[in-house]
């Protein structure tokens, strides 16, 4: 083998391993903190995403997409976003959730691509409650206003009641000492 | 047994009451004191000679007790008042007499309509009860008033 041929060798082999280098996939990660695990409709949730390993040494553009997806995966809203990131990178994503939004399980999604085509995703999951709609609200309302007013109502009667329990008692106490006292005389 | 409302002028009304107290002495008497304390009520009834033993007083001009056998309401509470009322009058043994002195003071604390239902309320049960009920009022106050009640007593001695 020529000198020229275990040059060529060495040289592509240097080049294959840098190539892998770059190529290496990004560590990304989407995470929602516990109190977004469960949330209303059109309640914004604020999600963390990580991202580390880039390969690169400089600062580089990366294209960020996020998506909500219905648990059908039909996605519902989804944003774009390029960010200069260096070796490693954290955001806080706010998403607004639409106030008309079914209760159930939806996933956000993100999803990261370097200049160099090279993409990593991540997702959670969260889940979506029913709001007390208008007239939810109105019910418990007035059963409030009610219990309430039931309450009011007691009170003032039980205490009308022992107030009259004691007047009758004093007339009776008054009325027995008078006659006693005229029988004493 | 009847009821009775005096209408007579302020002048008059201290010498009325002296007066009707006195015809009913032989019998025990509830009286409404709602012009003055039980104390000067008392007082001017005995210096007019008046024995008040057979007197039971409830006294709604003031809220201090001093007495025990004195029951003290505020003329406000007209529910009390009237139960306290038909309370003496269930209570208090054999002919028995009411005097109100004096109705027209009532409306100081109460609008005409709560009035008139008391006086409505005490003189039916008196008068089931066969109490002789006596009720004042100064000649020129709650004329309104007058007019409204005056059909629940069976007769009006104005002068």
């Amino acid at each position: 083998m020529s000198v020229a041929r275990l040059l060529y060798i060495f040289i592509f082999t240097i080049i294959v391993i840098i190539n892998s280098a770059m190529a290496q996939e990004f560590n990304f990660k989407v995470d929602l903190p516990p109190e977004f695990h469960s949330v209303m409709p059109g309640d914004k949730i604020f999600a963390n995403v990580q991202l580390s390993n880039l390969g690169s040494t400089g600062r580089v553009d990366v294209v960020l997409d996020y998506w909500v997806s219905m648990p059908d995966n039909t996605a519902i809203l989804s944003s774009s976003e390029t960010v200069a990131v260096e070796t490693q990178a954290n955001f806080v994503k706010t998403v607004q959730l639409p106030a008309n939004l079914p209760p159930g399980a939806y996933v956000l999604h993100a999803k990261i691509t370097s200049s160099d085509r090279i993409e990593a995703t991540a997702y959670q999951g969260f889940n979506v409650g029913g709001k007390p709609n208008n007239m939810t609200k109105i019910y418990v309302g007035s059963a409030v206003l009610i219990i309430i007013s039931i309450i009011s109502f007691s009170w003032r009667f039980v205490g009308q009641q022992l107030k009259n329990v004691w007047l009758k008692m004093s007339i009776t106490r008054i009325v027995k000492n008078k006659l006693k006292s005229r029988k004493n005389r | 047994m009847s009821s009775k409302l005096v209408i007579t002028s302020v002048e008059k009304l201290q010498d009325k009451l002296e007066q009707t107290v006195r015809q009913n002495s032989g019998t025990y008497c509830i009286y409404v004191s709602l012009n003055k304390t039980q104390k000067s009520t008392e007082e001017g009834l005995r210096k007019a000679g008046i024995s008040t033993d057979k007197l039971f007083f409830i006294d709604c001009v003031t809220s201090e007790k001093s007495r025990d056998d004195v029951l003290h309401i505020s003329p406000i509470e007209l529910n009390m008042l009237s139960t306290a009322i038909l309370t003496f009058i269930k209570e208090v043994p054999g002919d028995k007499s009411l005097i109100i002195d004096a109705l027209s003071t009532l409306l100081i604390f109460n609008n005409e309509n709560k009035v008139a239902k008391f006086v409505k309320e005490i003189t039916e049960y008196a008068s089931q009860n066969k109490v002789t009920v006596i009720a004042f009022s100064p000649l020129t106050k709650g004329e309104e008033l007058l007019n409204k009640i005056f059909n629940f007593f069976d007769q009006v001695d104005k002068s």
